[in-house]
């Protein structure tokens, strides 16, 4: 006799993906020959000590459990709970969380399967091992300037900026570009997520030759002889320009703090006033440096990008959090309700029933003349936001209210929690 | 973790946070016995008496950087109402009579303004006016702002200054190397003859390095770079560029060199790990495992080589493409 599992609904093992986020898990027997009566086992982390730790729900509580018990027919008919990742226990390596399932009277181990707690982390945190993989894919992805990372620099340029900046919309759309290179880069490697560059702390891991690189005198960056960043090639020219105007080895950028960005919305936390944080602490992380990162047309060039836009991203999340700011259909979580046209509206991208450019590849104007890079790159973890999302799909990241529209990333700092009970 | 406890932490943060002086409380400090304006105590947005104190404190060359910083935040996000403050600030980086470190914090606050002034698209033009003014400034630091931000604006009237510097028709605006890194944000064909006389003739090592680095778009110029590459005489900075270049613009004859470079007992040993990096990532898997002599010579750097990258290198490579 065995077990099977499940996850997020995909029996392929590129499903074996779990967040803060409960997914839905199915548990079932297989190869029942000789039993007749239903099986009850039990679920835990094969090893509580190492490795990302998961835990198991039943029913939609805060309350995960360590260990579960389930009644498994002999039919092979499935049984359905919920599993993610106990808050600040991620995995560091796929595979190195993994569910046993023991026949509870025997103690007969039915299933062992391997998955991992993947976390976007703090990029001074990572380990030697997660940071040369995240570079190795980052390499990979661009491959030397010939690769599809130039879609992603082709996209935020002038020609591409309003549908980015300077309205509502400026935090999902960022979400949904950083959740596509990100989908992109576990094509390579399933075990990568997104690390952020927590801009108000000093990071001086990050600003190394062996990961983002360390400026020469007059700006150009210089990386280690092992470092495939050395190789980055972006509009036929390698090379990044980076010169940096604070001291990376032992200052933060010259931003907001983060209390003082989740404040910015003020007592009754009203998005359109946090919106501020478009100015600071996203511009002013990206003026914190000469070069590319400093310019929009160019700032892509620079894969530090995606890195301090990860930390924007997490920020917002944060608020969210805090605050419970998850309901579309509040204005408190974002105000421009409705769509583009509509009687009070903003420009287009920038209202919850909008698409999103590039991803929509709509090409008429007022939309930017090309939409490079097609639509947004699929999961196996989840439909959502789909193919060519509406801003609105971007904001419960989470699922907290509506399960399906989770997105299939989680911070490190960020917990998941259901709202509480009104 | 216990998340209620995480979220009461997180609240003690955001209420220390709230307690922090603002703007209204650092022109207070500030004006010590003068009478601060009617909003001085009271938190919320920024107010007209808030923002016509902020321009103040920047046009009166404020010493007190906080609240210079303070100013600069407080107009910066009154912008998206009031655009016309854009107008103001630009007329502060323009006073050459006012500090250059204060200037240069009203340029930095105007760039990042700018990651938002597609809202007000009739802003930009005279915001790139106004960079075009500066480049000529007698600050340094302030002019090299203002060229870096045109340079990647593409902005062709500063291309033109500085080719004109570079062939010395006029004074240079900025060192020989920052004008090509500034000319790499929109590599021109037109460019890459100057470019070549600078690596034959360089102003400094430093320009001939940039100079190499921004000829690796020029498929013409790979007969250059395999020549720099492969000279062990040359300068270390300059074969490595040598080698991300011809890498890019020729990497069959780069993957040769590269190979070369590993089997060579002689040569330099970052040059090995570097080109052993790049056969790790780039180089086609296939033939990578027919050639039993490169794998050899890798086992046994593996095990030998006294160079800590070098051996880095080669456990890449044999994780990859190892038997």
């Amino acid at each position: 006799m065995r077990s099977e599992i499940t996850f997020n609904s995909n029996a392929s093992p590129a499903a074996r993906y779990v967040g803060w986020a409960p997914v839905p898990v199915q548990v079932q027997l297989a190869d029942t020959t000789g039993a007749t009566d239903p099986v009850t086992v039990r679920l835990r982390n094969q090893n509580a000590a190492q490795g990302g730790q998961v835990e198991f729900f039943t029913s939609a509580t805060n309350t995960g459990q360590a260990e579960i018990e389930l009644s498994l027919p002999v039919t092979g008919e499935p049984a359905d709970l919920r599993i993610a990742g106990v808050f600040q226990r991620p995995s560091s390596a796929d595979g190195d969380a993994a569910v046993e399932v023991v026949d509870a009277n025997t103690s007969e181990v039915l299933g062992v399967t391997p998955l991992m707690v993947r976390i976007r982390k703090n990029a001074a945190t990572l380990s030697d091992a997660e940071r040369d993989r995240f570079l190795t894919a980052l390499a990979t992805f661009n491959d030397r300037g010939r690769g599809r990372y130039g879609d992603f620099r082709n996209v935020h340029t002038e020609a591409g900026s309003p549908e980015a900046h300077g309205s509502t919309g400026f935090l999902p759309w960022h979400r949904n570009f950083l959740l596509d290179l990100e989908r992109e880069l576990q094509a390579i490697d399933p075990s990568i997520a997104m690390p952020y560059w927590r801009f108000d702390q000093p990071a001086p891991s990050l600003f190394t030759g062996d990961f983002m690189g360390v400026p020469n005198p007059h700006g150009t960056l210089q990386f280690s002889a092992v470092n495939p960043l050395q190789f980055w090639v972006t509009d036929g020219t390698p090379g990044i320009v980076r010169p940096v105007r604070f001291n990376t080895q032992t200052q933060h950028a010259n931003v907001f703090s983060e209390a003082s960005t989740l404040l910015l919305g003020g007592q009754d936390a009203q998005y359109e006033a946090f919106r501020q944080l478009e100015g600071n602490p996203h511009g002013t992380a990206h003026t914190s440096f000469g070069g590319s990162i400093s310019s929009i047309p160019t700032a892509v060039k620079d894969p530090l990008f995606f890195l301090l836009h990860a930390n924007v991203d997490r920020l917002w999340a944060k608020w969210q959090w805090h605050f419970q700011r998850f309901d579309v259909e509040s204005t408190d979580t974002f105000p421009a309700q409705g769509k583009a046209g509509d009687p009070g509206a903003n420009r287009v991208g920038h209202n919850l029933d909008d698409t999103m450019w590039p991803w929509n590849q709509v090409t008429t104007p007022p939309r930017p003349p090309t939409a490079p890079g097609g639509t947004l790159a699929p999961s196996p973890l989840t439909s959502a936001p789909g193919l060519s999302p509406e801003v609105g799909a971007l904001i419960d990241y989470q699922g907290v209210l509506t399960p399906p529209t989770r997105l299939g990333f989680d911070y490190d700092d960020v917990p998941f929690e259901f709202p509480a009970a009104s | 973790m216990d998340i209620p406890e995480y979220r009461r932490q997180l609240s003690a943060e955001l209420e220390q946070a709230a307690g922090q002086p603002g703007f209204r409380e650092l022109l207070a400090r500030s004006r010590r016995g003068a009478e601060p304006h009617a909003a001085a105590a009271s938190p919320g947005p920024a107010t007209e008496d808030d923002l016509t104190a902020a321009i103040a404190v920047l046009r009166d060359g404020e010493p007190d950087e906080p609240l210079r910083s303070a100013a600069l935040q407080v107009i910066s996000s009154a912008v998206d109402e009031q655009p016309d403050l854009i107008d103001a600030l630009t007329g502060v980086l323009l006073d050459a009579a006012r500090p250059a470190d204060l200037r240069t914090a009203v340029l930095d606050t105007l760039q990042q303004i700018s990651f938002r002034m597609v809202a007000f698209p009739g802003k930009r033009p005279d915001y790139l006016a106004a960079l075009r003014s500066v480049i000529d400034d007698p600050d340094a630091g302030l002019r090299q702002r203002a060229i870096g931000i045109l340079a990647r604006e593409k902005d062709e009237y500063v291309q033109r200054r500085l080719i004109d510097g570079l062939e010395g028709r006029s004074a240079a605006l900025v060192p020989a190397e920052k004008a090509i890194q500034y000319l790499g944000y929109d590599i021109h064909a037109e460019y890459f003859p100057l470019l070549r006389r600078i690596v034959e003739n360089p102003p400094s090592p430093a320009a001939r390095t940039e100079a190499v680095r921004l000829l690796a778009a020029d498929p013409s110029s790979a007969d250059l770079l395999l020549t720099l590459l492969s000279n062990k005489q040359e300068n270390g900075d300059v074969r490595r560029v040598s080698a991300i270049g011809l890498q890019s613009a020729a990497p069959a004859r780069f993957e040769e060199q590269a190979r070369r470079i590993v089997l060579d007992d002689d040569e330099d040993d970052q040059l090995r790990a570097m080109s052993i990096t790049a056969l790790t990532h780039f180089a086609n898997p296939e033939a990578l495992s027919r050639d039993d002599e490169l794998t050899g010579r890798i086992e046994q750097l593996r095990a030998d080589s006294a160079s800590q990258q070098v051996r880095q290198a080669t456990m890449s490579y044999l994780a990859k493409h190892g038997t």
